[in-house]
């Protein structure tokens, strides 16, 4: 389960790799942390749940990290740890363990993923997915 | 990649094919090109020439480059009268993102020597960077509905600023028909900490000093003089704007389905103007986009009142007056001449600042001689433009004209090539004292990431999208 940063003139193109497409979901959310904070932390001691309903997987994954983001803005929880009860289908349900960033540690504003360029494509060793941060 | 076939001195045309309704058309010179023809931006342009309605050309600023849905510097007109659809990807996440430049009555070389003592100020005044919290209040439910609906005039009402600011900004600063009832409780639980933020990214407050007159008479209309201090504020409508987006963007994706719309890339999902998911995009849009006037009236108070504090200085003294706010992420519905014929359009500006000319109703009265005033920042380290709108830019653009100098470097590629202590160092070595929240996005802004704003100029000139008013160096910069 991999993430890398590809060349986009303004924003952050990100491809993720996974066997499975729960790993593109946390890779994909590790992406996302790697651009908003300036270091990951590893706490635990807040959790929250997560539930989202798309019509495809690429839906689901936008969707997913759009959630994420919310409750990065709004709460200040970034998550460390996933449980996925559900993931593709049309829904993703997940219980998220993580901590309460100070805003000495954000480093950049995600304001949202974007649908343009966005894919996920399933491969013979699992899947690859792409999407794009506005940043 | 698309086709360019150059047809004048600064236009390229992106010949029609495929699905596209229009041919595309970019402005530009062979250099300003040579990084649209790599990435993806002209591709863009072409997508949005198969936007439903769509009449003109679909077009491209010269700071043009690849953004998701529209390219940033991306201009497009529809016609409700015939299927005319609105796009949230025609005017971005940053709803109503925009500069306001603000002149004053200092002169530069009066003040050299407390330039640091006055970004240390602002820096201390002005919330900014990620996660930072307004300088008002948590908006309870009836006052961010009030910003919603009333904008500007709002944080006027509140203490921010004076009336006469509001006739120096863009609609007066509140875009009629913003519904409060139309934004979600997600956009207003991001919204109601953040007002009066600048936030973070490319958003900056910028003390610059105006070095040269480019013609003596718009710049009196305008308030410039050189050698006199200015101040400029480039923000928006911060998370709400971002989550109205996302909000709307999955009402779009249901409507294209609905209404039968085939469209190359998902993020340029629309609906008819005139329908019901058209209606309540421009409802919450323009509510999200009041939010951003209020914002930036609130930053530019706080702007005005820091400076006075710490230059030790009375109103009067400073002399701070609005010279103009301008949207640069907007859709409007403004009346435009096509093959001879009145049409009520709605135009997309994404990346893109209207640029009307005098004889426009919407412009405000002090400047019916001489245009709007519309105003380009470039990259801190090396300045900025104020042009005055045109009546080429109405024949040929929609009335608009570029909101920047355009990246041309990835934010990967740019803090490879720097460090943000380097670069700070660096700026204050050429005069110019820069304090920002994050090393990371100061090396993500190097001027090196942006293209040289001096030739984009040049390329507005020719094209004659602007009138060249003045050019401001900066002195001092916030960032977040």
């Amino acid at each position: 389960m991999t993430y890398r940063f590809l060349e986009h003139t303004a924003d952050a193109l990100v491809e993720c790799e996974a066997g499975a497409y729960p790993g593109i979901l946390k890779a994909a959310a590790d992406a996302l942390y790697a651009v908003a904070l300036a270091e990951h932390g590893v706490g635990v001691e807040v959790e929250r749940r997560v539930e989202v309903t798309g019509e495809s997987r690429e839906d689901l994954l936008v969707r997913w990290l759009q959630e994420l983001l919310f409750l990065l803005e709004t709460d200040h929880f970034v998550a460390s740890e996933f449980a996925f009860d559900d993931a593709g289908d049309g829904a993703v349900s997940a219980r998220l363990q993580g901590y309460t960033c100070p805003p000495e540690a954000r480093a950049a504003e995600v304001k949202s993923a974007t649908y343009h360029e966005l894919s996920v494509r399933e491969t013979a060793d699992g899947f690859v997915a792409r999407f794009i941060l506005d940043v | 990649m698309a086709e360019l076939r150059q047809i004048d001195e600064t236009t390229w045309e992106i010949p029609r094919t495929g699905a596209m309704r229009v041919s595309g058309r970019i402005i530009a010179n062979e250099k300003l090109l040579e990084p649209i023809r790599r990435d993806k931006a002209a591709d863009q342009v072409s997508n949005v020439a198969c936007l439903p309605g769509i009449v003109g050309h679909a077009w491209a600023m010269p700071d043009a480059h690849w953004g998701y849905g529209f390219p940033i510097g991306g201009v497009a007109a529809t016609d409700p009268a015939d299927g005319g659809v609105v796009s949230p990807g025609g005017v971005g996440y940053d709803i109503n993102c925009g500069c306001r430049l603000m002149a004053t009555r200092l002169r530069f070389d009066d003040i050299r020597p407390r330039v640091r003592d006055a970004i240390v100020g602002l820096y201390r005044d002005i919330p900014c960077g990620v996660g930072s919290e307004g300088a008002i209040p948590r908006l309870n439910e009836k006052n961010i509905n009030a910003v919603l609906s009333k904008g500007a005039p709002w944080a006027v009402s509140d203490g921010y600023g004076t009336r006469a600011d509001l006739d120096a900004i863009e609609d007066g600063g509140c875009i009629p028909g913003g519904d409060p009832d139309a934004v979600s409780n997600r956009a207003k639980e991001r919204g109601r900490n953040q007002l009066g933020t600048l936030g973070s990214g490319n958003h900056f407050v910028e003390l610059g000093v105006v070095e040269h007159i480019a013609d003596d008479s718009l710049a009196k209309i305008f308030g410039l003089a050189q050698g006199f201090v200015t101040l400029m504020v480039h923000s928006g409508s911060r998370g709400l704007g971002y989550q109205v987006c996302d909000d709307s963007l999955q009402t779009m994706l249901r409507a294209v389905q609905h209404y039968g719309i085939q469209l190359p890339d998902r993020q340029l999902c629309c609906a008819p103007v005139d329908s019901p998911e058209g209606g309540h995009y421009l409802a919450a849009m323009a509510a999200a986009a009041n939010y951003a006037f209020a914002n930036r009236q609130i930053i530019i108070e706080l702007a005005r009142r820091s400076l006075e504090h710490t230059l030790r200085l009375s109103p009067r003294d400073l002399g701070a007056y609005l010279v103009y706010d301008v949207c640069h992420n907007i859709a409007k519905l403004e009346e435009h001449d096509v093959d001879g014929v009145r049409k009520r359009l709605c135009v997309h500006r994404k990346g893109a600042t209207r640029a009307f000319p005098g004889s426009r109703a919407e412009v405000p009265r002090q400047y019916r001689a001489s245009g709007q005033p519309v105003l380009v920042p470039g990259d801190m380290g090396t300045g900025s433009y104020v042009f005055a709108g045109t009546d080429e830019a109405m024949a040929k653009t929609f009335g608009s004209c570029c909101h920047g100098a355009g990246r041309v470097m990835s934010r990967t590629a740019a803090r490879k090539a720097r460090q943000g202590g380097d670069l700070a160092r660096e700026l204050a070595e050429r005069g110019i004292v820069v304090m920002a929240r994050s090393k990371k996005t100061l090396a993500e802004e190097a001027p090196a990431a942006y293209k040289d704003i001096d030739a984009v100029a040049d390329v507005v000139t020719r094209a004659g999208i602007g009138r060249p008013v003045a050019r401001i160096r900066p002195i001092g910069v916030i960032k977040g």
